[in-house]
């Protein structure tokens, strides 16, 4: 794995520092966040329980770097008010190796977080979702074709986005991994 | 019993006047405040203001009549300044009390005087170019840094200065039609300060502007209120750090209520932060707040030079301080002291002639008369009860924000 995206699969291509500040100060949170429905920097702040000026600061980053972008103002007692939108409709984090440890390791703390919270809250809702881990002793030559079959089904899960103005879709998140895992102690 | 007299004066053009009367005054202060300022400019003409200014009241590009006047003002001892601000820009001169007369016909031909020249233009161009190198060195930017994190690269938060490529790109068609739509008398307001005559001042006034000619209405201004992060690194170990706080806007009740939490808070060697962080936690030299107050919002903003590996200390320092001063009723014994200190620097106003000058033209322009008795009132009517409720309201995680001289903004970031 060797490419890295953040924002549309197609359009908006993130640079690894901005990428990797962005996971620090929770961007990708609101990046979703964005997607999910354009916002103000107050709802958002409110939504995700931040300070405003770290909202903005957020906001305005992402701005600079056309990862979203201003949906509309609103102009009240002389005072503007900005709502932000997305410029992406699907999302892609995919850290690969040509990115630097700290990179990396930001980018696996936010997945990390994200899974741990949707897959509670799906089984707390009582949502349909699948949850698996397999530890197994593998020959490191099928190791690339296991990578290729993920790949392949991250694009045909991202490819279904395309019939997303459907309104008997919804928001589905496919985290995928595939790692050298720990040797059985025993 | 001190009393203060002032003469309103509006002629046919929609001119304003305010003349104060002061006996005992051995100078004549006049300036002339136009509503012209940053908060009038687009992201594209930032920096067009001070352009013009620079322009419009250089000595060096005023026409012959307005240069002879003023030429020979300055050889008999007249005080001539110019400057720009976010609401406002002035021109104002100070002389002896005779020169009344010329003072005004003098400031007439200047302000009336809507010609750009080619050759000036270029001039000012290179001089503001110079400014804008030292101006990140000035004293102005921490202040112009606080009021672009609290409300954005827009209107009010913009640099007064502008950028370069703005300064590099002014033109005679923009300079000259910001000129015919701002520089008119019904958006000007002139004050005239000295032991003078209203009737004299208004019969100078009649004679030198009768020929401005009032003019359309200007655009509506608009404020963005979202604090934000906003720190700019230097090479040196320290920090010129500011946690500010979008607090009460000119016309507001809380005004004064915000401008006495600010004396609370780091106006002299009592003030709470001046002992917390200086006398007790030994973690700056320099600490103090202050307040601000435009026609569409305001601010307190808490300013400490501290060492850059501090800056966590320092900020939750204050916050706590901050806390305190929202949970804890305020001693009356504090409470007079406060009042006493800001009535104090109130009364000093009048003995100074610029500032007096300066702050008169300013309240002018926001429909208001300054009488020194009248803000004393409004002070000494406030309670403990009152302030800690404003506390309360103004020192929220809603309305702060950060900004610092000495470290980038990530770096500032990483406290919130």
């Amino acid at each position: 794995m060797t490419s890295s995206q953040y924002g549309s699969g197609s359009e908006v291509q993130g640079k690894p520092e901005l990428l990797e500040r962005l996971i620090k100060d929770r961007g990708l949170e609101v990046f979703l966040s964005i997607m999910d429905k354009p916002s103000t920097a107050g709802e958002l702040a409110d939504r995700l329980g931040c300070s405003r000026a770290k909202m903005n600061y957020i906001l305005d980053s992402m701005l600079k770097q056309e990862f979203i972008t201003l949906h509309s103002e609103k102009v009240s007692g002389g005072i503007v008010e900005k709502c932000y939108s997305s410029k992406a409709d699907t999302f892609h984090l995919l850290v690969g190796s040509s990115y630097s440890d700290s990179q990396r390791l930001s980018a696996a703390m936010y997945i990390l977080g994200v899974v741990k919270t949707a897959l509670l809250t799906n089984m707390n809702r009582g949502d349909l979702f699948h949850m698996g881990m397999v530890h197994a002793k593998v020959p490191v030559s099928r190791i690339d074709e296991y990578m290729t079959r993920l790949k392949e089904l991250q694009q045909e899960f991202d490819d279904e986005n395309l019939v997303s103005s459907d309104p008997d879709c919804e928001w589905h998140t496919l985290a995928v991994s595939l790692f050298r895992g720990p040797a059985p102690s025993n | 019993m001190f009393s203060e007299l002032v003469t309103k004066a509006v002629f046919e053009n929609c001119l304003q006047v305010t003349i104060r009367k002061i006996p005992h005054a051995r100078t004549l202060n006049i300036g002339v405040f136009i509503n012209h300022g940053v908060k009038n400019e687009e992201n594209h003409v930032n920096g067009i203001s001070h352009f013009i200014e620079h322009v419009s009241f250089n000595y060096t590009n005023m026409n012959s009549y307005a240069r002879r006047l003023l030429g020979e003002l300055m050889d008999r001892g007249a005080l001539y300044e110019a400057f720009t601000g976010k609401e406002m820009t002035r021109c104002t001169l100070s002389a002896q009390r005779e020169y009344l007369p010329m003072m005004i016909e003098c400031l007439g031909a200047i302000v009336m005087n809507n010609n750009v020249s080619m050759e000036s233009l270029e001039h000012e161009r290179n001089i503001i170019l110079h400014e804008a190198e030292t101006y990140f060195s000035s004293g102005r930017i921490r202040e112009e840094l606080v009021e672009q994190a609290l409300w954005g690269n827009r209107s009010l938060g913009q640099f007064v200065i502008g950028n370069r490529n703005n300064i590099l790109g002014f033109n005679r068609e923009q300079i000259e039609e910001r000129l015919h739509h701002y520089y008119i008398p019904n958006n000007t307001q002139m004050i005239v300060q000295g032991n003078v005559e209203p009737e004299e001042v208004i019969g100078q006034i009649d004679r030198h502007f009768h020929d401005w000619k009032y003019q359309g209405k200007q655009k509506d201004v608009v404020i963005e209120i979202e604090p934000s992060i906003l720190g700019l690194s230097t090479a040196t170990p320290r920090v010129d750090l500011n946690i500010s706080f979008v607090g009460a806007s000119f016309h507001s009740q809380e005004r004064q209520l915000m401008n006495l939490l600010s004396v609370i808070l780091g106006t002299g060697l009592k003030s709470r932060l001046h002992v917390e962080l200086r006398e007790k936690r030994e973690l700056a030299y320099l600490v103090f707040s202050y307040s601000q107050s435009y026609a569409l919002s305001g601010y307190l903003s808490i300013q400490v030079n501290c060492r850059r590996d501090q800056i966590k200390e320092v900020y939750e320092a204050v916050l706590s301080v901050l806390e305190e001063l929202k949970t804890e009723a305020i001693g009356e014994e504090e409470l007079q002291r406060v009042k006493a200190a800001r009535i104090t620097s109130l009364m000093q106003v009048p003995g100074n002639d610029a500032k007096l000058l300066q702050i008169t033209g300013r309240y002018a322009l926001l429909n208001r008369d300054f009488f020194v008795d009248l803000e004393r009132v409004e002070i000494e009517r406030l309670t403990a009860e009152e302030l800690q409720s404003f506390a309360c309201e103004l020192f929220t995680q809603d309305r702060m924000a950060l900004s610092a001289l000495g470290v980038g903004s990530e770096e500032l970031a990483i406290l919130l």
